[in-house]
């Protein structure tokens, strides 16, 4: 028996006595009951849900307002403008406002999958410090 | 000819979709088939006597938040997650806490041959026993999947939130610091 699979079977050993001694009828009824006593009211969900959509609605705000501020418009929109009646200048102004200047992050992705073994263990001493 | 079953036996995919709709004897069944599973593990992983309440608590969690159940692993190795993150919870709460359960020696060291090999066997025992309780969490969760339980690497990827790759890593360096102890 190599030393894993030694290793291995002891593993498999350990924890075999708490197994036994475990009474499973009771730690079901007992999950049962935590479950029951648990219960959201249904109030209770409905303000959940309400307070993920106020959530959703926060964030898209948030993002709108942000988007919006980076954007430079010159000309007026106090009055509605058909595009169709703007000239190619005044659509090219249009087109440049909506553009909002964002980093670009030049992302080099190295899959795990790319390191071979030493490179893991190296990576993870790395990690762990 | 063996004989064959009437009916089906049900499959952990179905009792959950059962669960979800309120069917309590479907969550009642999960537990009597996982239930020792999960004990095994904690066990190992040095619970001690609080063993029943973890998983009793690792259950509980499961049901509440089973829509968050893929089925990017077994049922019973997201239990097993739920429940490591259950010990590592009780362990903040009460840190400096011995929970290393010497009964918990197994069934290696059962009487068996003479004394002393005995004595030896159950020595080792404790030392391993003690050793994985000091893993870095993430290398004794991987090694007790792949020790107790069998359990591929990519399923202990996709509970782990890691790569298959690494979690090879992973068990190769419990193994390394676990075999100095024996």
């Amino acid at each position: 028996m190599t030393a894993e699979e030694r290793l291995e079977k002891i593993a498999r050993g350990l924890g075999d006595r708490a197994a036994q001694k475990l009474d499973v009828a009771a730690v079901a009824n007992g999950v049962i009951a935590r479950l029951r006593r648990d219960e959201p009211t249904v109030s209770v969900r409905w303000r959940r849900v309400a307070l993920q959509m106020a959530a959703v609605v926060l964030i898209s705000v948030a993002v709108g307002l942000y988007a919006n501020s980076q954007r430079t418009v010159d000309f007026d929109f106090t009055a509605p403008v058909e595009l169709t009646e703007l000239s190619e200048d005044e659509l090219d102004q249009v087109m440049d406002s909506l553009l909002v200047d964002q980093p670009m992050f030049e992302v080099a992705a190295v899959g795990l999958y790319d390191l071979d073994e030493q490179e893991l263990e190296d990576l993870l001493e790395l990690m762990e410090g | 000819m063996a004989a064959i079953p009437l009916t089906e036996p049900t499959s952990d995919a179905e009792l959950i979709e059962s669960w979800k709709l309120g069917d309590e004897t479907a969550a009642t069944e999960l537990v009597h088939r996982h239930a020792e599973a999960v004990a095994r593990y904690l066990g190992a992983a040095g619970a001690g006597e609080d063993v029943d309440d973890l998983v009793q608590e690792a259950f509980f969690r499961a049901f509440r938040k089973i829509d968050t159940f893929k089925g990017e692993a077994q049922f019973r190795t997201w239990v097993i997650r739920i429940a490591s993150n259950a010990l590592k919870d009780q362990r903040r709460r009460i840190r400096g806490r011995v929970v290393l359960s010497i009964e918990d020696g197994g069934q290696l060291a059962d009487g068996q041959g003479r004394p002393d090999e005995v004595l030896d066997a159950r020595e080792t025992e404790r030392r391993v026993a003690a050793g994985i309780e000091e893993l870095p969490a993430m290398q004794r969760d991987v090694f007790l999947l792949r020790a107790q339980h069998a359990v591929s690497y990519e399923d202990i990827a996709a509970v782990l939130g890691t790569t298959p790759g690494a979690a090879r890593v992973h068990y190769h360096q419990a193994v390394k610091r676990l075999k100095e102890l024996l």
